[in-house]
């Protein structure tokens, strides 16, 4: 017999569905509830997939299929707390989400600034979602989000401030679920540097299915920090879709260092003439951890170009899996896009897949892509020892450096710093547990 | 040889149809049909065994989707599992005795098999729809030990070897088409070479379909033995016709200690015509072991033909020290859809594999490479290259690269490139203004392109290899 | 300083390549080896330096470290360093998103704390560096730049003067330092050597050529033909070997 393609959920998901349409009755009107209903019955028909279905074949789910969850219930949070979080600037335009629920008493939200913030459920009809295949996961997010917001910046704005996007994710003995879900939309000529976080408070696991969708209109630039550091126990499941128009351009940093088991689906759809992104990744993963990078990058449209510097460190038993897609549409000429990915195995029971994939369909394009696994370089670590570095210092330099590549890319010396930590921290813990 | 791939016509040159008596067993396949072929190949009963096991398990499948090309289903009870000529039914005892015209039809192929015009460095197998017509050169084969003889023959002269190693590189529960395959198999060819012999001379199959409504299922194995070596080289064409024809082969190679077998392909089967009406779908399933330490297999294939290609030519290193090659050029037009690529699997210690594919899409058609490598827990120092490179001519076609890298040990170093190019009109304006015509232009950007693969072939494979591809671009540019 | 008694060496697995070398070298000269290509040079200074690429086969080396003779060939390529070994290498390593600032200031305090020395602060560090660039002709920049990563092989060349002047080993080995590099670098770079020399140090250059010889006169010069040194003399060698061929050598000798 082999083995289904997917396994149906557990009857919580339904339980989950009723409490938030009596819960939301109030404040939705009747097609928002309706659209959730929509939404669960597509997640219950697609259920949970298994490993047979291809965007799934590295990253084992299953057992969100079983497993019960809590709502998540937003803990007491103190101003204190949230500015010992990674990433927190006081000076930042901060928005704090607990648990998935706005707390607009510890954001930041200067006075003139001209970013606007739109709860989700006062929105008359949220933004449709771009069907996502085989990720069932978006439709339970539409299904049973509790909270949410629309931020905004009007045509030819840049605000005064980084803006930062926290989520607090509280932990508690049950495992708690969460559907965090974020629109941002920056109009024509817009430009902003956004950094999202995701957080847990407390060692507990819980189980957060975060959706992202981000607009760029014509000529918009966004600088997009993506930081997943949920605590060893935790899951994570990211799934942000991006559209830009014409000539807009992104550059983000998809950095991940925590959770049990990390997903982030990263879609861009160059749906413009001359859109660009570039997508840099870094995914470090120790213990029994697992981390999956999923990138597609769409050209729909004529002269757009798309780069991607994808690298993960792998340590101990952990597992990684880079499945990163470049589509050419047939319309899309003079396409130019590049895409990397490396990781560096530091134990000899760290298992790395790669999957850079390429799709073509127009001629008239400039495309490539490389993949590479492997060790510390024995030149490298030679020429290091030849100038007094011992081996265990020459290793951890040289593993740092291999993150410091992609790291180097960020404009903003701060946010590096700030990720820096977060790889020193991660170091230091290996080697705690080496030693 | 040469001539079968020398064809400048725009048209299949091989598309032509034999008028000979076929003798043919009625549509469909079922246990019956499954041992009325094992009887009239008069096989020994482990054989039928090992068919009957393989069609019940085959009955509970379901085909495979997974590949990224598009068919309609197809109707297995609708195809021919034999056909043969009917003049093969009394089983010549030599070339001398078979069938005239099916002699001018290998002629006409470019692969005379009489003494006097047969090759002199290549021992032929002439494969017909579903038996062998005969296999040339093999006297002086035999005086070094080297079998080489239709599968059929094989199996009633030597079948301790087939029961040793049939089914242990492919095992008939491999896949749906493997399991096909192992229960309906008519023909193909058997290599085996004895510790320690070089063949001094390259053999070869030729694969021909020719009745209509029918599969081909041919069934190769090739066996080196310690220290052997052997370059096999196999070609195949079929008539055009607006049917789908189902070519499912399995090609087994095992590599013994310091052993090292070079398989090299030109497949030029029917492709189909501009509207994708007909052709083969060229279904096959190859996998070679290198079973023993320093042992080697090389797989070259130029795939030109055939309205499906789905095949992965891989090699399990097995042995330490072993090394696996793939080099593959794959060009489709038309409306003609490729899936194809390799599969190394590292398993000894400081074993190497190396993947070099050249994807070439025109007109309406799509071709995809699609790869796997990898190295588990114990395959220490395991060494990867690969690079899958694409070319597009013309902007309705598609050009995919689906490589899977899956490392489990540290020491590996593991590298894959891709590329994506074309042959672009400033380009050719660009050759044509230092005198060369568009087709020599062509030829010697596609030679560029191509040839880390076509090195690798044999030297008269190489030339005609060229030419073959010269052909089929020559109506998809300019 | 440094003394080869019948050193043996080859690529691991590999043939042979050298084949007895006996050489000495003290505090306070300057050596050269010359030889044609495939004589064993390069060998040399890696089997030296304790390159993994290569194993030695028979003889000894003893490397002075606080006037005791040690066994170098039992020391690891770190512990080398740190005892005051440095190989300026031919082709020098490019170590991606590892700045040229923390890998100096890592070597630096590495052998600062091997040789009993405190280590110095970031700031007290960083005057070291600037005061050194100046001696190769680099600017600031450098330092934030990755290891040798888009060096030009000019670059690098004296990158690896630099890194000389910083950790300022007592035996410092050139390998082919003079290859490949323009005139001006060449100037530059023999310069830095020649001041970077002192009574208390001793360099050994190999070197195929002597354009570098032509800044730096050596006080002995060593012919190495056929992983043996067949010719030893003073600076007159070098220029004989330069006048009339590695032929005139083997003949001669």
């Amino acid at each position: 017999m082999k083995r289904p393609r997917a396994i149906t959920p557990d009857a919580h998901y339904a339980d989950q569905l009723s409490a938030v349409l009596e819960a939301m009755a109030p404040c939705e009107s009747a097609g928002q509830l309706a659209a959730r209903q929509a939404a669960f019955d597509r997640f219950m028909e697609q259920g949970i997939p298994t490993r047979r279905v291809e965007a799934w074949k590295y990253t084992d789910v299953t057992r969100l299929a079983e497993e019960v969850f809590a709502p998540a219930a937003p803990a007491p949070l103190t101003a204190e707390t949230v500015t010992g979080l990674p990433l927190y600037h006081p000076e930042d335009e901060t928005v704090v989400f607990a648990s998935g629920i706005l707390q607009p008493g510890l954001s930041r939200h200067p006075e003139g600034s001209v970013l606007e913030l739109h709860p989700l459920h006062t929105m008359p009809d949220p933004t449709a979602p771009v069907p996502i295949h085989d990720n069932p996961f978006v439709d339970l997010n539409h299904a049973l989000w509790r909270d949410g917001a629309l931020l905004r910046l009007p045509p030819s704005t840049t605000p005064a401030q980084r803006i930062h996007v926290l989520f607090v994710h509280a932990t508690a003995a049950t495992p708690t679920l969460s559907h965090p879900r974020l629109l941002i939309d920056l109009g024509e000529h817009a430009t902003a540097e956004i950094a999202i976080t995701h957080v847990t408070l407390g060692d507990k696991a819980c189980f957060n299915n975060a959706t992202l969708d981000i607009t760029l209109q014509p000529g918009a630039h966004l600088e997009l920090v993506y930081t997943q550091v949920l605590n060893q126990a935790s899951t994570h499941l990211g799934t942000t879709t991006i559209t830009q128009q014409r000539d807009s351009t992104l550059h983000a940093m998809d950095f991940s260092a925590g959770s049990a088991l990390a997903r982030h689906s990263l879609s861009v759809a160059l749906a413009g003439e001359g859109a660009s992104a570039s997508l840099d990744g870094l995914y470090i993963v120790q213990g029994r951890q697992h981390v999956d990078a999923h990138t597609c990058i769409q050209h729909q449209q004529p002269n757009g170009s798309s780069r991607q510097l994808y690298k993960g460190i792998l340590d101990d038993r952990a597992t990684a899996a880079f499945s990163g897609l470049v589509r050419v549409h047939p319309g899309a000429t003079g396409t130019d896009a590049q895409q990397m990915n490396r990781n560096l195995l530091l134990s000899n029971d760290a298992l790395a897949n790669s999957k850079p994939q390429l799709e073509i369909s127009n001629d008239d394009v400039r495309c490539t892509h490389g993949a590479t696994v492997g060790r510390l370089d024995d030149l490298e670590l030679f020429y290091l020892a030849s100038r007094g570095i011992d081996p265990t210092a020459a290793r951890d330099m040289l593993s740092r450096g291999f993150a410091e590549e992609v790291l180097y890319r960020l404009p903003d010396t701060q946010r590096h710093a700030d990720l820096h930590a977060i790889l020193n921290r991660t170091f230091e813990k290996n080697d705690d547990t080496t030693t | 040889m040469n001539d079968a791939l020398a064809n400048r016509d725009k048209e299949y040159k091989y598309g032509f149809v034999t008028d000979v008596e076929t003798e043919k067993f009625p549509k469909g396949v079922n246990e019956d049909v499954v041992r009325a072929i094992s009887k009239r190949k008069e096989e020994p009963d482990f054989l039928l065994e090992f068919r009957l096991k393989a069609f019940r398990w085959w009955q509970e499948q379901t085909p495979p989707h997974w590949a990224h090309v598009e068919f309609p289903p197809i109707d297995f009870q609708d195809i021919h599992y034999y056909a043969a000529p009917k003049s093969m039914a009394d089983a010549p005892q030599s070339l001398d005795d078979v069938d005239p015209e099916l002699l001018r039809t290998f002629d006409r192929l470019g692969v005379p098999l009489h003494e006097r015009e047969r090759l002199a460095g290549v021992a032929v197998d002439a494969v017909f729809d579903s038996v062998s017509v005969g296999t040339t050169h093999q006297d002086i084969l035999a005086e070094m030990g080297v079998i080489f003889c239709s599968f059929s023959e094989a199996a009633r002269k030597h079948p301790e070897l087939i029961k040793r190693y049939l089914g242990t590189v492919v095992p008939p529960r491999d896949n749906f088409y493997a399991a096909l395959n192992s229960a309906v198999f008519s023909d193909g060819s058997f290599v085996f070479i004895p510790k320690g012999v070089h063949c001094p001379i390259d053999l070869s199959t030729y694969f021909r379909i020719n009745a209509s409504n029918t599969g081909q299922f041919e069934r190769t194995l090739i066996v080196a033995e310690e220290g052997a070596s052997v370059s096999y080289v196999e070609g195949c064409t079929a008539p055009m016709r607006d049917e789908n024809q189902l070519h499912a082969a399995i090609v087994e190679l095992i590599a013994l200690d310091d052993a090292s077998i070079k398989y090299s392909t030109v497949q030029n089967w029917y492709g189909g015509d501009e509207n994708g009406r007909g052709g083969i779908y060229n279904f096959v399933v190859k996998r070679g072991r290198c079973e023993g330490a320093r042992s080697k297999i090389s797989w070259t294939q130029v795939e030109a033909g055939s309205a499906i290609t789905w095949k992965y030519p891989s090699v399990i290193l097995k042995g330490d020290d072993s090394v696996g090659e793939f080099y593959s050029v794959a060009l489709t037009n038309n409306k003609m859809q490729a899936d194809t690529g390799t599969k190394m699997v590292h398993i000894g210690k400081n074993t190497s594999s190396t993947i070099i594919s050249k994807g070439i899409s025109c007109d309406g058609s799509r071709n995809s490479y699609r790869g796997l490598v990898k190295v588990t827990p114990g395959a220490d120092n395991a060494r990867n290259y690969s690079q899958c490179d694409s070319m597009l001519v013309g902007s309705d076609c598609e050009a995919n690269t689906f490589p899977y890298l899956e490392i489990n040990n540290q020491s590996a170093v593991i590298e894959h490139e891709a590329t994506t190019s074309r042959i672009s009109d400033d380009q050719l304006f660009y050759l044509q203004s230092r005198g060369l015509d568009s087709e020599e232009a062509i030829s010697l950007l596609v030679n560029g392109f191509c040839k880390d693969v076509f090195k690798t072939l044999p030297l008269e494979f190489s030339v005609e290899a060229v030419k073959l591809l010269e052909m089929k671009l020559e109506d998809s540019v300019g | 300083m440094l003394k080869i008694r019948e050193l043996k060496a080859r690529v691991v697995d590999g043939p042979e390549i050298l084949k007895g070398i006996n050489l000495d070298v003290n505090a306070g000269e300057i050596h050269a080896v010359m030889g044609p290509n495939g004589s064993g040079k390069s060998t040399l200074s890696r089997v030296l330096a304790g390159h993994p690429d290569y194993e030695v086969t028979g003889g000894a080396v003893t490397f002075e470290i606080n006037r005791e003779a040690q066994d170098l060939l039992a020391m690891e390529a770190h512990e080398r360093a740190r005892a005051g070994m440095f190989l300026a290498f031919q082709y020098p390593v490019e170590v991606p998103g590892v700045s040229n600032t923390v890998f100096l200031r890592a070597a630096f305090n590495a052998i600062c704390r091997a040789q009993g020395v405190p280590p110095v602060d970031a700031f007290d560090f960083r005057d070291l560096l600037t005061e050194k660039l100046a001696l190769i002709g680099m600017d600031d920049s450098y330092l934030e730049r990755p290891v040798n990563l888009d060096f030009s092989g000019g670059e690098k060349k004296r990158n690896e003067i630099l890194q000389m002047a910083i950790l300022a080993p007592r035996l410092a080995i050139l390998d082919e330092t003079d290859s490949g590099l323009d005139v001006d670098s060449l100037r530059i770079v023999s310069e830095g050597v020649k001041q970077l020399s002192t009574p208390h140090n001793a360099t050994l250059m190999i070197t195929h050529y002597q354009r570098m010889l032509q800044y730096i006169t050596p006080d002995f010069v060593h012919v190495l033909m056929d992983g043996q040194i067949v010719k030893s003399g003073d600076h007159t060698l070098a220029e004989a070997v330069e006048t009339r061929g590695y032929d005139w050598v083997k003949d001669a000798a």
